[in-house]
C-alpha cells in the first residue's frame, strides 16, 4: 500500500472540491469562509481524499477545530501514519 | 382510518413496549443493528436511573450532544423515563472550538440543564461549554444503571421536549414543547400520511433538527412503528442507502435538496432495480420547494414504480412543534406560476398557470411555487396583513398559525426575530398565500432565510459584511428577499460603490452557499428605513423592493475572478 503523502496533491484536491475555488490554497485557507464549504461539500471532499490516499472513512463533520485546509491535511497525515487505524 | 394520539399515548410505549417492532441503525459496514421497543424501553429506564443517581429531578432539562445512534436514543428516551425534558445540541461543524463553545454555552444558559449528556469524543468541549455558561459540574457520560426506574406519570402541559432554533449570533431560541403539543403534532403527521398499523419510517435527518426529531423519529417511536435510522453523513456518502430503505419502509421526510441530491448521484440502473411502489408518503419541507426538483425526482424514479402522489410537500416550524400544513395523501403536488411583479405584500397574487406534477414538465425557473396543502385536526392558518387583519384567499401576507400544535413561546424571553407569539396565534414571519385550498409559501420576510433547511439570520450576515468591508454599520443593511424558487438577499448600502463589492459578495456567498440570489442596492442617504430606535425596517424595505419603489440602483454582482 502506497502511503506516500504529497501535500500539494492534498491542497489541489481541496481546491478542486471547493464550492468557491481559489487559485492558491494553503494551510491557512479557511474551509467555510474562503472556500465556502458546507457540511455536504465536506463529505464529498472526504470521499475524494479517501480515494486519493486510500484511507478509510475520514470524519470531517462533527469535529471542532477542523476549519482550515491545513487542518484537513493534518488529519490525513495522522490517518496515514496509523495506517488508517486512527 | 387514522387514529389520533392523546398525550398519554405518545409516552405509553415506555411502559407497554412492543417486542415485535423496533429501530434499525445503519452500521459502518452497511449492516443494520436492530433493537426492539422493548429493548429500547428497558435501556431508557436504566439510563434514567443513572441520570437520577447523578442528581436529576423530574421537571428538569437535560442537554444531549450525541450523534444518531442507539445509545443516543437510550439517553434521549431515558430522559422521558426519568421525567426529564431532553434537548438535542447541534454538533460542531466547520467551526473553531472557541466559536462552538460560545454557541453551546448560549444554549446552555437558556436551557439550564441539570445534566449535559455526551460521549468521550465531545467530553472536553462539553466541559468547556458548561464552564462558559457558569453551570456547575462536568459533562455526564452516557451510561445505564443496573436497576431500571418506574416511569412517572406526566400531565398534558408538562414539557416533553425542548427544541432550539438557530437564532442570530449568540441568541438561539428555545422552544418548549408540551406532551399535548407533541401528541397533536404527531397526530397531524399521521393524518397527512394516512397512517396505518403497517406503516414504517426511514430517516437520515439530524436529530437536532425539528424535522428529523419530531417529523420522523418521534412520529415513529410514539407510534411504535418500525424505523430505519441513518446518520446524515451515511446518507450523503451514499444516498442510495436511503432510497433502498424505501423498498421496505413506507414513510420518510427530507428537504427538497435531498431528493435532488439522491437522483443526481444514484445510477439509473440501481434505481430501476428497486421496487418503490410500496412507498406511501415522502414529506418534503424545511426549505422553499421548487416544483421542478420534485418533477425530476418523479421522472428519475418512475422505473422503480414510484407514485408521484407519494410526494407530500409540507410547511412547518419549530415554534409550532413541527408540521402546520401538508398535502392530501395520494394527491400529486400542485404547482403554480406566479407573475413575480404581483408578489406584493397585502395584494392579490396573479397566477399565470397551474398544473399537477407529472402532467407536464415544470420549467426550472420563471416563478413556480409548490402547494404545501392544508392544516389537519385543530390547526388553523390564515394570511394576515401588517396589522394582523385577515386577507382574502389569493393575497400575499404573513402566515399566522393557531391551534394546539402551537407552543407557548420562547424560553427566557429570547429575542424572537421576525417570528412572534401573539394572542391570535403565531405570526410566523413567513410570507405566503392561499390558493385552491392550499398554502403557498414564499419564505421569510426580511429577517432571515432558509439555506438547505438551516436558518440564516440577516443580522449575522450584516455583521460579517461590516467586518469584512469596513462599511459603517449605520450605512448598510442586509434583508432577506425571497424568490419563488430560491432564497435571496439584498445588501442595501448608502453611499457609492467604492471597492467593498467583492469582499461583501464573498462574505455573503460563503455564508449562503451557491444557491441563493445575492443583489446590492446602492443609493443615497435615506435609502435605509429605520424605526425611531434605529432598528432597520426590513419588512418595509422588502415591500419597496417588491413594488419597485426602492430609490437605489440594484445590481447583481458576478462571481469575482
Amino acid at each position: 500500500m502506497d502511503n506516500a503523502f504529497d501535500e500539494s496533491t492534498g491542497y489541489a484536491i481541496i481546491a478542486a472540491m471547493a464550492p468557491h475555488p481559489l487559485p492558491r490554497v494553503g494551510a491557512e485557507t479557511h474551509l467555510r469562509d474562503d472556500l465556502m464549504f458546507d457540511s455536504i461539500r465536506l463529505i464529498e471532499l472526504a470521499m475524494a481524499l479517501e480515494r486519493q490516499f486510500r484511507l478509510p472513512a475520514l470524519d470531517l463533520n462533527e469535529s471542532a477545530d477542523l476549519t482550515t485546509a491545513g487542518d484537513v491535511l493534518n488529519l490525513v497525515r495522522r490517518q496515514l501514519k496509523t495506517g488508517g487505524r486512527a | 382510518m387514522t387514529t389520533t394520539l392523546d398525550f398519554s399515548d405518545v409516552r405509553n410505549w415506555l411502559v407497554d413496549p412492543r417486542t415485535d417492532k423496533g429501530i434499525r441503525f445503519l452500521g459502518d459496514g452497511g449492516d443494520w443493528d436492530y433493537h426492539s421497543y422493548a429493548d429500547l424501553s428497558l435501556a431508557a429506564r436504566r439510563s434514567a436511573a443513572a441520570m437520577t443517581a447523578a442528581g436529576a429531578q423530574p421537571g428538569e432539562v437535560v442537554c444531549l450532544l450525541m450523534p444518531t445512534s442507539y445509545p443516543t436514543l437510550c439517553a434521549y428516551f431515558g430522559a422521558w423515563a426519568a421525567g426529564l425534558t431532553p434537548c438535542m445540541i447541534t454538533p460542531p461543524s466547520l467551526t473553531s472550538s472557541t466559536e462552538y463553545v460560545e454557541l453551546v454555552s448560549s444554549i446552555l444558559r437558556r436551557a439550564r440543564p441539570v445534566l449535559m449528556i455526551t460521549t468521550e469524543r465531545h467530553q472536553d468541549i462539553a466541559d468547556s461549554a458548561l464552564a462558559a455558561a457558569d453551570l456547575p459540574g462536568r459533562a455526564f457520560l452516557h451510561r445505564e444503571a443496573e436497576e431500571p426506574v418506574e416511569v412517572p406519570k406526566a400531565g398534558p402541559d408538562d414539557l416533553a421536549i425542548l427544541q432550539f432554533t438557530s437564532g442570530s449570533t449568540g441568541v438561539p431560541r428555545g422552544v418548549p414543547v408540551t406532551w399535548q403539543n407533541l401528541a397533536v403534532n404527531v397526530s397531524c403527521t399521521r393524518a397527512w400520511s394516512d397512517w396505518s398499523e403497517d406503516d414504517s419510517v426511514a430517516s437520515w435527518l439530524p436529530l437536532y433538527h425539528d424535522m428529523g426529531l419530531v417529523g420522523t423519529l418521534l412520529a415513529a417511536v410514539c407510534s411504535q412503528a418500525d424505523l430505519w435510522l441513518m446518520q446524515p453523513a451515511q446518507f450523503l456518502r451514499d444516498p442510495g442507502r436511503w432510497l433502498e430503505c424505501m423498498t421496505r419502509a413506507t414513510i420518510t421526510a427530507a428537504p427538497p435538496f435531498a431528493y435532488e441530491y439522491a437522483v443526481e448521484r444514484i445510477a439509473a440502473e440501481r434505481i430501476a432495480s428497486w421496487d418503490l411502489s410500496g412507498w406511501r408518503t415522502a414529506f418534503v419541507g424545511a426549505q422553499t420547494i421548487n416544483p421542478a426538483v420534485l418533477d425530476r425526482f418523479v421522472q428519475a424514479t418512475a422505473a422503480a414504480g414510484f407514485d408521484r402522489g407519494t410526494l407530500t410537500p409540507a410547511y412547518g416550524l419549530a415554534e409550532t412543534t413541527l408540521g402546520v400544513t401538508g398535502t392530501d395523501h395520494g394527491a400529486p403536488p400542485l404547482a403554480v406560476q406566479v407573475r413575480p411583479d404581483t408578489l406584493r405584500f397585502g395584494q392579490r397574487v396573479e397566477l399565470t398557470r397551474q398544473l399537477h406534477l407529472g402532467a407536464e414538465p415544470v420549467p426550472t425557473r420563471n416563478g413556480w411555487l409548490t402547494g404545501c396543502g392544508g392544516p389537519r385536526l385543530g390547526t388553523r392558518i390564515s394570511i394576515v396583513d401588517q396589522d394582523g387583519v385577515e386577507l382574502p384567499p389569493g393575497h400575499l401576507g404573513e402566515i399566522r398559525v393557531s391551534g394546539e400544535t402551537v407552543t407557548a413561546g420562547y424560553t427566557n424571553d429570547a429575542d424572537s426575530g421576525g417570528t412572534r407569539f401573539a394572542p391570535d396565534g403565531l405570526h410566523t414571519g413567513d410570507a405566503g398565500f392561499l390558493h385552491a385550498g392550499q398554502l403557498f409559501v414564499l419564505g421569510r420576510m426580511g429577517d432571515s432565510l432558509k439555506v438547505r433547511g438551516r436558518n440564516v439570520y440577516v443580522e449575522d450576515l450584516e455583521a460579517a459584511v461590516v467586518e469584512a468591508t469596513g462599511l459603517s454599520p449605520s450605512r448598510c443593511v442586509v434583508i432577506s428577499a425571497p424568490e419563488t424558487e430560491r432564497a435571496g438577499v439584498l445588501l442595501l448600502v448608502e453611499g457609492g460603490r467604492r471597492g467593498w463589492e467583492e469582499s461583501a459578495y464573498h462574505t455573503l456567498r460563503s455564508r449562503l452557499g451557491v444557491e441563493p440570489r445575492i443583489r446590492f442596492a446602492v443609493g443615497n442617504r435615506g435609502l435605509i428605513q429605520r424605526t425611531t430606535s434605529g432598528k432597520p425596517r426590513r419588512r418595509g424595505m422588502w415591500q419597496r423592493l417588491q413594488e419597485g419603489t426602492l430609490k437605489a440602483s440594484i445590481v447583481e454582482p458576478e462571481v469575482p475572478a
